[in-house]
């Protein structure tokens, strides 16, 4: 298993408490588990990236090894999406005031199939936001929902945190998360770490051996109600010779206390405050002290209770139920309301020298949980999301190729293909029509067995939608409860072709189906602003998927695809309303299978020619490393088009043409991504310059007399390459709709020379209201000179329009 | 249920635990909102601009811009603007922003940026009316041989400016 920690709070304090301890302990001892990979890393904000640190070097460090802490940082880069689906995030640090904040980075890591394991110590600022600062709140507000949406297991330190956590998911109508509880320990001086190398302070000595003294360990705020302790002192425990101390650093909202206790007239003789004590002065304070002094009104655990006991100093605790759950018969416990209980706690050891030797000797048979077990069971927790559990068995065969098709001359002009260059298939389901049966029955003739599952043997009487997609995804989940199908099989459109002889192995290979994707779902923007019935569909298919908190790769990918009917038919018994949305059938099965069975799907980029069929279509984002499969457009081969002169159809040359094809399809791709390049460097120039990205907005004005108009925002000046399609982002402000009470928006766009002269033919679109964020597709001239980009939008019915002219360079 | 409603509902739980304690958070829903849509390091000011309550506005791009809450000194000083209407307050406050030391540290990118200064809607030169106009491929061959007196003129005559 690869386990990607995010250690960026650690790594930037100087002062390690609390939580940092937490994730110090843990991290450098499982760090170095053989069985497991681990990323330790940083966030950089300048990068929008992690940075790797150096495992070992980390671990000496924070084992105490006498290192300046700089040499942990390495200069590796470890980019968000390269975090490999099956890995796992495990979210164990302080990260709620992160500026990569969790709301933005976990939907992120999903959608690659990372799974996210967080360690959550309490939920204070969500059950008492009233001891909390509002920034903080706010923060955790938003890193717990995260969590609740998005992470696979909750590691907590105590049973009261897992309840909590119910009942929030319970309030919320939310499906409880898997939590996993894990006692901390406290052992901190026994591992030599950094810190614990020190001498005592002096000072702090010299405190602590004049006399009795309460202890209270952490920082100073006001949910740990050190009040409580002043008001007691005050009240009769001062001058019953009890003195108090506060160790730790200066929190949120203390100003008030801070000055109570610094100005009080006790302050230096009964009352005392060591600000960030080291671990060699905690270790004094904590041995020494009559005891520990614990009246916080909510906590996750209460690590200051397990370090006192481990140091035999008995402690008076607040009668909370977490601190029952940690502490049980080993503490006395207070109302945290009630100075009076709490001084009656205190004196009643004082008084009673047996009842509190009788506490001591108690503690002697406390058994602490130690930082080794703590890390071997957050460990083992950890495994329990095993991602390498389930294997597609080793002797999986396929033999079944399955078809929705509707077009019985693409359908007979494929099959030859499938024949030829996939041996391993020796059946067909053809999924069609009950007119294009009889046609096709009688029309092929070659080796392949086609078996027939027709519209209204699939139907049963179900109304087939309309829509192209809704139709495919319907039939499609009707149609697999069907027995005609192998468990496992090909599935695959009318016009999906082989280019060469290929082997399972494309499908299923080392134990796990490859799942090919062409792209990330929430990058996807069709071709033009218009969306076809593909491009709902997609956008329907990543609501779904983010809905469940799933991976949202896209898969369409127009290409031969292996599917495992049980996982299919088990998600659309799961979720039978997306039955007849109108959803992706591949994006949904393949993301819920990598949501699920992540160790069952290989998650590789599709190797498709024709997909976009032509570079001016859409961005590629996935570039295939090699072509196996033809998605069939027949334009492609008329004169002028990139397959002029290759013939269509099976024939003796086609092995031959297709090495040609491939050739040719890739000079397509790799001429998209030169001028990509350009405007991609263009970008980053712009952005040097001006702190912008540069785009294009159409917005609303106030034009003169207070009359409303529009105007075309644009950058300073644009870029390009030569003759080349580029596609450049385009907003809309989704107010114009509104204001003008128009649907029918015009862009159009070309290049022309200074003096206005067009360069080019203009490109026109209409703007969809529903997708109002696009990419503009503008082709750039043939002069490598200055010239000027226009872009004119117009509202039709309301004779309104906007022009801009902008600067371009064209780059030969 | 989404990401939206889901962190709406959690404020809302908040919100009541505050509340019921004697307090209330200091975050407004909407502020919040916007801090767990935003972007470790790019900004859509178009998208941002769509606040039109010149305050909340404010909150949000400090979030967005210098990723933090909006301090009390900076608030009370905004509030000197607070009556400009919503373009000029936005224009001022994304520009003030932008041009300060803290939002070059933060490598914060700006999308989409509506008020730009080198922009044609608020600063650069709009484009020029009639520059849609095409002469024929022939006549711009001649044209481009014209001497510059004579292009003047043939663009008048074209109503090109």
């Amino acid at each position: 298993m690869k386990i990607y920690i995010d250690l960026s709070n650690l790594m930037l304090v100087d002062f390690v408490t609390g939580i940092q301890r937490v994730v110090r302990e843990i991290t450098a001892r499982i760090v170095s588990s053989p069985q497991h990979e681990f990323v330790l890393m940083t966030y950089s904000f300048r990068k929008n990236a992690f940075m790797k640190l150096d495992n070992d070097l980390f671990r000496r460090y924070f084992t105490g090894e006498d290192l300046e802490k700089e040499v942990i940082y390495t200069q590796e880069v470890v980019d968000i999406d390269s975090i490999p689906c099956g890995a796992v995030f495990f979210d164990i640090d302080s990260v709620w005031n992160s500026r990569l904040n969790r709301s933005w980075l976990f939907p992120k890591l999903k959608k690659n199939g990372v799974k996210i394991v967080t360690e959550l110590y309490d939920l204070i600022p969500i059950t008492h936001p009233q001891f909390c600062h509002s920034s903080t709140t706010a923060n955790f507000m938003a890193y717990v929902g995260a969590n609740l949406k998005y992470a696979d297991l909750i590691i907590t330190n105590s049973n009261a945190t897992v309840q909590a956590l119910n009942d929030l998911t319970d309030k919320l109508g939310m499906e409880r998360k898997k939590a996993i509880v894990v006692p901390l320990s406290s052992d901190f001086t026994n591992n030599g770490s950094a810190s614990s190398k020190n001498e005592v302070d002096p000072e702090v000595k010299e405190i602590a051996d004049a006399g009795k003294y309460l202890l209270m360990l952490g920082t100073i705020e006001p949910r740990k109600n050190h009040s409580l302790v002043i008001d007691a002192l005050e009240s009769g425990l001062a001058e019953a010779g009890m003195r108090a101390i506060f160790a730790g650093r200066i929190g949120w909202n203390v100003d008030e206390l801070e000055e109570r206790m610094k100005n009080h007239p006790l302050y230096g003789q009964s009352l005392f405050f060591v600000e960030k004590p080291d671990d060699s002065t905690v270790d004094y304070l904590y041995k020494n002290a009559f005891a520990v002094a614990f009246p916080t009104f909510n906590e996750g655990f209460g690590l200051p209770l397990i370090e006192s006991f481990m140091r035999g100093t008995p402690v008076v605790a607040s009668d909370i139920t977490v601190l029952h759950e940690v502490a049980g018969d080993y503490a006395d416990y207070f109302d945290p309301n009630d100075k009076d209980d709490f001084t009656r706690c205190v004196k009643a050891l004082m008084d009673d020298p047996a009842l509190y030797e009788q506490r001591r000797e108690r503690l002697r048979s406390y058994v602490p949980y130690t930082w080794d077990e703590s890390a071997r069971d957050m460990l083992s927790a950890i495994e329990t999301i095993d991602v390498t559990a389930k294997k597609v068995p080793d002797d999986a065969k396929v033999k079944q190729l399955v078809c929705l098709t509707a077009r019985n001359d693409d359908m007979l002009a494929t099959l030859p293909y499938i024949e030829e260059f996939m041996p391993f298939i020796t059946e067909v389901v053809l999924m069609t029509p009950d007119k294009n049966v009889e046609e096709l029955k009688n029309s092929y003739h070659g080796r392949l067995e086609l078996k027939f599952l027709t519209d209204s043997e699939i139907l049963g009487g179900n109304k087939l939608p309309e829509d192209h997609s809704t139709r495919n995804f319907f039939l499609r989940c009707l149609a697999l409860k069907n027995p005609v199908f192998d468990d496992v099989f090909i599935m695959t459109d009318d016009d999906y072709r082989p280019l060469r002889t290929i082997d399972q192995e494309v499908f299923i290979k080392d134990g796990a189906y490859n799942s090919y994707y062409c792209y990330d779902l929430p990058r996807w923007r069709g071709t033009y602003s218009r969306p076809t019935s593909f491009d709902v569909c997609q956008r329907k298919t990543l609501a779904w998927l983010r809905e469940q908190g799933f991976p949202t790769k896209m898969y369409a990918s127009h290409q031969m695809q292996v599917i495992d009917k049980r996982i299919f038919n088990e998600m659309t018994e799961k979720y039978p309303e997306i039955i007849d949305k109108g959803m992706c059938e591949w994006s949904t099965y393949f993301n819920y299978g990598a949501a699920h069975y992540p160790s069952m799907f290989r998650h590789v980029p599709y190797v498709a020619m024709g997909w976009p069929g032509v570079r001016s279509d859409w961005y590629v984002d996935v570039v295939p490393e090699e072509f196996l499969f033809e998605n069939h457009y027949s334009f492609l081969y008329t004169k002028g088009q990139v397959f002029d002169g290759l013939s269509e159809e099976l024939c003796e040359k086609t092995r031959e043409e297709n090495v040609i094809k491939c050739c040719r399809f890739a000079n397509e791709l790799r001429k998209q991504r030169e001028a990509r390049a350009v405007y991609d460097s263009y970008s980053q120039s712009y952005w040097v310059q001006y702190r912008e990205i540069p785009s294009f907005s159409l917005i609303p004005v106030k034009g003169e007399e207070e009359q409303d108009g529009i105007a075309i925002s644009a950058p300073a000046y644009y870029q390009a390459k030569i003759s080349e399609w580029t596609r450049i982002p385009f907003n809309v402000d989704k107010s114009i709709f509104t204001i003008f009470g128009t649907k029918d928006i015009e862009l159009s766009y070309w290049f022309s020379d200074e003096d206005g002269l067009k360069l080019t033919s203009a490109g026109r679109m209409k703007i969809d209201p529903d997708d109002l964020s696009f990419l503009l597709p503008v082709f750039s001239p043939s002069c490598p000179e200055r010239c000027v980009l226009n872009i004119k939008a117009i509202l039709e019915e309301k004779d309104i329009a906007a022009s801009v002219a902008v600067r371009a360079n064209i780059i030969g | 249920m989404n990401d939206q409603e889901m962190y709406s509902s959690i404020y809302d739980i908040v919100q009541k635990n505050a509340v019921d304690a004697g307090s209330e958070l200091e975050t407004s829903k909407d502020c919040f909102l916007c801090i767990t849509a935003s972007e470790p390091s790019r900004v859509d000011v178009l998208k941002l601009s769509e606040e039109k309550d010149n305050m909340t506005f404010l909150r949000k791009a400090y979030i967005c811009m210098l990723k933090r809450i909006v301090d009390p000194a900076a608030l009370e000083s905004w509030k000197l603007s607070a009556d400009l209407s919503p373009e000029e307050f936005q224009l001022r406050c994304v520009n003030g922003l932008k041009l300060s030391e803290e939002f070059f540290l933060t490598h914060v990118k700006l999308e989409n940026n509506i008020y730009a200064t080198n922009n044609p809607v608020t600063g650069a030169p709009a484009a020029a009316p009639g520059s849609s106009v095409t002469m024929p491929e022939k006549l711009m061959r001649m044209y481009r041989k014209m001497p510059d007196f004579m292009k003047k003129a043939a663009r008048r005559v074209m109503g090109v400016r």
